[in-house]
């Protein structure tokens, strides 16, 4: 085994000069249109449930594993989603996000307001008849994207950090005004 | 009807000094495209092989592709422990290893500092990182390191300066090197492996870089990355090691590109040294031409014959650096930002090469031979 | 028959400003088994005459039909392998490929015939054997003297057997002893193989050989 260092024409200088980040197509056909209704049937629901909290206050009021029903838009981040089980995160909808005509390509990253995310935010995770996570992408079952409104009925859980999730078995999709 | 063999055969060694020095120049041109593919070869597979597509890494949210710029909580291992089931477990430890990664400037023995690469590891990395082995020597106790098969490369460094019982200084600490290790081309290669606790307190630093995750074969990454969302506190990410990797290669598309620019352009001036040879081959022909096709020869006879003589020069040439490339090139180890890695004479490498080579035989030979055959026969028999 | 016969032709070259035409309104027939000689000052448009009959160069009006086909609207390709099956080039200087010997040289032109390796092989012996050469077949050009390689150029214009052999100061640059070798084996290829020969030449001498006798100047045939 030979171990020549060879510079090879300069190549390696090139790498400090990096490409920009621009922003990537996260797989959503389109960001303006509709969109095709989900076909996870048994998921969702077409009344809105009657007793629906904001996200914000049920972060502070809710019980571990108790039965709760929470409004909110997906986004939070660049990637909401959760790759590989359909899961996501949803903001309340008392916070103010950036829209696309302000110029900004991911406005459910709420990059303008990311402070008040921390304490407005929670994650939907779908779970099936024996509580498992549901592996299927959460966008084609339920017929949502980014910053879609929708409605999540399950059960709460709770960690130390005051995180909360919500294991939904029930998505009520608000329609778009 | 073609002109025998024999006259492009013979054609070449009519000026034998001048089909010697385009010999060269071609060989040396396309010896330099054997070097920037296998360049990009190399680069190529050492991106690819490194990733495992059974490993989840987890680093912080704001890291995107740069680990060391990555900052996570000590305590995420053991968070990943109790909520993940997906986690692989060998010999009742779970397949989860936390690693600090650092570029730094590392000493050996007396002389002048180099970048290299630090990886801090408990025992838990090898059972994650299945392609590394040791070669020779132990796995690092407390004050001692372990070396990859490339990191002397990395250091611009002979293998003998970080050879076993020698010393490296980095972070202000002395480090005994304890053995060596091979990752089948892996990136890792290029790093040095010490004891996470040992650099921490080196360090001083108290958070981790990663941890990577060996998932059982049944398990989604997808229930890390809800791991990590759903523990929106700690700031986590979770990507498939192969995923980070094919990233990787794509922040590694302008090197690429120039590295395939630098191949053309070579390529280019290859063309030049062809177009050089053939055009002053041609035009001390041009009566002869002239009067193979008055004997009746069809220029396109004439100008596969013109071609095929450039053609079998550069074919020739291909042959030289392709033998120089397979045993001086393969192998050869460089140096690079992200660590070293080694030229990769490989299949596609070798087609590239000799298929350019082919083509400066046909772009040098064509040119000339197409001028020759433009003037009209009756005048370029006139020509002395 | 008339094996050569060309009617009206025209040809001109422009020199910058002027115009200068070597053959003007040029009518003349050439019958199978004839050696035309062809001579005239220098610069009257011999070579261009030739070199109409050879296929090489184009009139500018006019037709050539030459051993039965009218060449005038070939094309390039066809031209070429008209040349292949019907003419022989005999050059001033005897342009031999240097990198080929004297037999590859011969061989040239039978490639492009269909024949056999045996039948062609035979061909090129009986030529390399009708220029006194055979003892020379693997000399290369540069191995041969003047004479010699002038012969080999006669054998590759014979090799192929073809209906006209034209030949363009074929004893130019050759010493007057070299020089009647030559006249002597056109004479032979004329006489003991039929060949019809066009010739020309300045030396009055060597057009004496020849069985026609033409003058050209200033465009036209002189009555000889
Ligand atoms: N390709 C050409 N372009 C321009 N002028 C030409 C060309 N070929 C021949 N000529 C001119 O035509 C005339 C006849 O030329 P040529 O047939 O070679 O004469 P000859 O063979 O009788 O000495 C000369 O004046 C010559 O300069
Ligand atoms: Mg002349």
């Amino acid at each position: 085994m030979k171990y020549q260092h060879l510079c090879v024409l300069g190549l390696s200088l090139l790498l400090t000069s990096g490409c920009s980040d621009a922003p990537q197509d996260n797989g959503v056909a389109n960001k303006t249109g509709a969109i095709a209704p989900g076909t996870g049937t048994q998921y969702l629901t077409s009344s809105e449930p009657a007793a629906v909290m904001e996200v914000a206050d049920a972060r502070k009021s809710a019980k571990a594993d108790e039965a709760i029903a929470i409004v909110g838009r997906i986004g939070g981040s660049e990637e909401p989603f959760v790759d590989g089980v359909a899961a996501f995160t949803v903001v309340d909808l008392k916070i103010a996000h950036c829209s696309a005509d302000e110029g900004c390509p991911t406005p459910w990253d709420y990059c303008c307001t990311q402070d008040q995310v921390k304490d407005n935010i929670a994650i939907v995770k779908l779970v099936d008849a024996e509580g498992k996570p549901v592996t299927d992408d959460a966008r084609k079952l339920l017929g949502v994207k980014e910053l879609s409104v929708v409605v999540a009925e399950g059960t709460a859980r709770r960690d130390e950090s005051g995180n909360l999730t919500v294991a939904a078995t029930k998505i009520f999709v608000r329609p778009v005004k | 009807m073609l002109l025998p063999w024999e006259y492009s055969v013979r054609n070449l060694s009519r000026r034998p000094v001048r089909t010697g020095l385009t010999l060269m120049a071609l060989s040396i041109v396309i010896l330099l495209v054997f070097v920037v593919v296998g360049f990009i070869r190399g680069l190529e597979r050492s991106l690819r092989v490194t990733g495992d597509p059974d490993v989840v890494l987890i680093s912080s949210i704001n890291s995107e592709a740069n680990l060391e710029s990555s900052a996570i909580p000590a305590r995420t291992p053991t968070l990943i422990a109790a909520s993940i089931d997906g986690t692989q477990s060998r010999y009742g430890v779970i397949c989860a290893s936390p690693e600090m990664y650092l570029g730094t400037r590392v000493t050996v023995s007396d002389r002048e500092p180099a970048p290299g690469l630090i990886r801090a590891v408990t025992t838990a990395a090898p059972l994650v990182r299945r392609s590394v082995r040791i070669e020779e020597g132990h796995w690092p106790d407390r004050g001692e390191v372990l070396v990859g098969r490339l990191a002397s490369a990395k250091l611009g460094m002979t293998d003998e300066a970080v050879a076993i019982g020698q010393t490296l200084t980095f972070e202000g600490q002395t480090w005994k090197i304890s053995g060596r290790f091979t990752a089948d081309g892996a990136a890792y290669e290029s790093e040095i492996w010490c004891n996470l606790e040992d650099f921490q307190s080196a360090t001083k630093r108290q958070d981790l870089s990663l941890v990577a995750l060996l998932l059982k074969p049944s398990a989604s990454p997808g229930e890390v990355s809800l791991f990590c969302k759903e523990r929106m506190d700690l700031e986590l990410r979770a990507v498939r090691e192969t995923d980070f990797y094919a990233e990787l290669q794509q922040h590694y598309r302008p090197v690429r590109l120039l590295a395939w620019t630098v191949v053309v352009m070579v390529a280019g001036a290859g063309i030049f040294a062809g177009l050089n040879m053939m055009y002053g081959a041609v035009a001390g022909r041009i009566r002869e031409i002239a009067t193979l096709q008055a004997i009746g020869y069809r220029r396109r006879a004439i100008l596969f014959s013109l071609i095929q003589e450039g053609v079998l020069l550069s074919a020739t040439s291909s042959l030289i650096s392709g033998v120089i490339a397979l045993a001086l090139l393969n192998g050869v180890a460089v140096r690079f930002t992200m660590g070293a890695f080694t030229l990769r004479i490989d299949g596609p490498a070798i087609l590239i090469g000799c298929g350019t080579g082919l083509l400066l035989g046909v772009f040098g030979a064509l040119p000339p031979a197409l001028k020759a055959l433009r003037s009209s026969v009756a005048v370029s028999l006139k020509a002395v | 028959m008339a094996i050569v016969e060309l009617k009206n032709v025209c040809r001109s070259f422009r020199k910058g400003e002027e115009t200068i035409t070597p053959l003007d309104d040029v009518t003349l027939e050439i019958h199978e088994g004839d050696f035309v000689s062809l001579m005239g000052p220098s610069g009257t448009g011999k070579s261009t005459l030739l070199n109409l009959v050879a296929g090489i160069d184009r009139p500018d009006s006019g037709s050539i039909t030459v051993a039965g086909t009218e060449i005038t609207n070939l094309s390039r390709g066809q031209l070429a392998d008209w040349r292949a099956a019907n003419l022989g080039y005999i050059f001033q200087t005897h342009n031999l490929i240097p990198v080929l010997t004297a037999y590859e040289n011969v061989e040239l032109p039978t490639l492009l015939l269909k024949q056999t390796a045996a039948q062609r092989r035979q061909r090129v012996e009986l030529a390399l054997k009708a220029v006194g050469l055979s003892d020379r077949a693997d000399h290369y050009p540069r191995q041969l003297s003047g004479g010699q390689e002038q012969r080999v150029g006669i054998a590759r214009a014979i090799v192929a057997n073809p209906r006209v052999v034209v030949a363009d100061e074929p004893t130019g640059s050759l010493d007057a002893a070299t020089s009647e070798q030559i006249q002597d084996l056109l004479q032979r290829l004329n006489r003991e193989l039929g060949m019809t020969v066009l010739m020309v030449t300045h030396d009055r001498e060597v057009a004496g050989i020849a069985t026609r006798r033409l003058i050209l100047n200033r465009g036209k045939f002189l009555p000889s």
